[in-house]
C-alpha cells in the first residue's frame, strides 16, 4: 500500500515537472488605439494598421506567444449610406495602405477574420468586447498566425454588397495573448 | 524536565495516535482565488467540498469539487470602458496529503490532479487537467469530531503550451464521521 502511495505522489510530482515551461506562463492584455475611419467604395479602401510591437505588453512576450485567448475590435460603425451594409474585416499583413475593393477580398488578398455585421441605412452600431469577439469566430486562428509572426498588419472594413460607405469611430483593437517559455 | 518529558510524551503518542488512525471526513469551505498574471479576469470568490479518507497511516485520499467565480476586468479604451466577464472555474480531483501533528492541530502539505472547466465568456468553457500544490493547517476538537482548515494553495490549469494559474485562499469546516484508531 505504501510503495502504491508513493507511486501516486511520484506521478502527481512527475506530471507536475513535465508540465515544464507552462509553468512560467501568462495572459496579457495588448491594447492599440486605431481611432476614426471613414470608408466609401467609390474609392480605394483605407485600413486600420494594427502595430503591435508599439506595445510593451507584446514585445516583452512576442517570442513566447502560444495561444490568443480573446480578441475584440471595439468602436462604432455608422452607416452614412442610403442602404444598409453587411460588414466584414478582411486581413491583409503588414501596413498595405489603401487597396481597391477587388483586391482586398480577392482570394489571393485578404483573409476575412471578423463579421458579419448588419448596419442599416443612417444607424450606428456599437462594437462592445462581447459582441466584436463573438464576431471573429474562426478568424482568430489566422489573427493568432499573424500575431505569431511580428503582429504588423492591417484590417479593411468592407460590405459584401456595393455601393457602401461608413465611418469607424474610436477603433480599438485589444487581444489577450497567451505566452509561456 | 519532568514536565518537558511528559508533554513530549504526550504529544508523541497523539502523533501516533493521529498517524495511524483510519477515517472519512466531509469538510465544506470557502475562500478565495486570486488569477496568477491573468489581465482578462479579477479575483473572486470560491466554496467547495472535500472528503478526506484515511487508510494509511501519515496519508490521506481526499476527493474534492471546487467552484470559483472571477471578478470581471474593466479596461479603459477611447470606444468607452469596457467588461471582461470573470467567469468561473470548476474544478473536481483527488488530493493527496501528507498528515502530521496531532488530532488538535496538524501541518499537511498535499498535491493533487483533476480535471477543470474553465468558463470565460465569450470565448467559452475550456476542460482540461488540473494541479494542485498547497499547505495547510488544521486545528480539531476531537471529541465534537469538528475542525477547522485553512489553506493556501497554488492550482495551475494546463493548456497546451500554456497554462492559467491560479492563488487559493480557504478555510474549511470538517467533520469525521468515522474515525478508527
Amino acid at each position: 500500500m505504501k510503495k502504491r502511495t508513493r507511486g501516486i505522489l511520484a506521478g502527481i510530482a512527475l506530471a507536475t515537472l513535465t508540465a515544464g515551461c507552462v509553468l512560467v506562463s501568462g495572459q496579457f492584455l495588448v491594447q492599440v488605439e486605431l481611432g476614426d475611419l471613414s470608408v466609401n467604395s467609390a474609392a480605394a479602401v483605407q485600413g486600420l494598421y494594427v502595430d503591435l510591437p508599439s506595445k510593451s505588453a507584446y514585445r516583452d512576450h512576442k517570442n513566447d506567444i502560444k495561444t490568443l485567448e480573446d480578441v475584440a475590435l471595439l468602436g462604432s460603425v455608422h452607416n452614412t449610406g442610403t442602404s444598409s451594409v453587411t460588414v466584414s474585416v478582411y486581413l491583409i499583413d503588414g501596413n498595405s495602405g489603401p487597396l481597391p475593393l477587388a483586391t482586398i477580398i480577392s482570394p489571393s488578398g485578404g483573409k476575412q477574420v471578423w463579421g458579419p455585421l448588419t448596419v442599416a441605412a443612417g444607424a450606428t452600431e456599437v462594437l462592445d468586447w462581447d459582441r466584436s469577439s463573438k464576431l471573429f469566430g474562426s478568424g482568430k486562428s489566422v489573427l493568432l498566425d499573424e500575431i505569431k509572426q511580428g503582429g504588423q498588419f492591417t484590417l479593411y472594413l468592407v460590405s459584401s454588397t456595393t455601393p457602401f460607405e461608413f465611418e469607424i469611430k474610436d477603433a480599438v483593437f485589444v487581444a489577450v495573448i497567451g505566452a509561456a517559455k | 524536565m519532568k514536565k518537558i518529558l511528559v508533554f513530549t510524551s504526550l504529544g508523541l503518542a497523539l502523533s501516533a495516535q493521529a498517524a495511524g488512525a483510519v477515517g472519512i471526513g466531509l469538510e465544506a469551505f470557502g475562500g478565495v482565488s486570486y488569477p496568477v498574471v491573468q489581465d482578462d479576469r479579477e479575483q473572486g470568490g470560491m466554496w467547495g467540498i472535500r472528503a478526506p479518507v484515511n487508510l494509511v497511516p501519515l496519508i490521506a485520499l481526499e476527493p474534492y469539487y471546487a467552484r470559483a467565480n472571477y471578478g470581471d476586468k474593466t479596461i479603459d479604451t477611447i470606444a468607452g470602458s469596457q467588461t471582461l466577464e470573470g467567469g468561473y472555474v470548476s474544478s473536481w480531483g483527488l488530493n493527496v496529503i501528507l498528515t502530521s501533528g496531532t488530532p488538535v492541530f496538524r501541518i499537511f502539505p498535499y498535491l493533487g490532479v483533476g480535471s477543470s472547466t474553465d468558463d470565460h465568456p465569450p470565448t467559452g468553457d475550456v476542460t482540461k487537467t488540473v494541479y494542485n500544490l498547497g499547505l495547510g493547517v488544521g486545528f480539531g476538537l476531537p471529541v465534537v469530531k469538528l475542525g477547522v482548515n485553512v489553506r493556501a494553495e497554488g492550482q495551475m490549469i494546463v493548456n497546451g503550451d500554456t497554462s492559467r494559474k491560479f492563488g487559493n485562499l480557504t478555510a474549511g469546516l470538517s467533520y469525521t464521521f468515522l474515525s478508527l484508531p
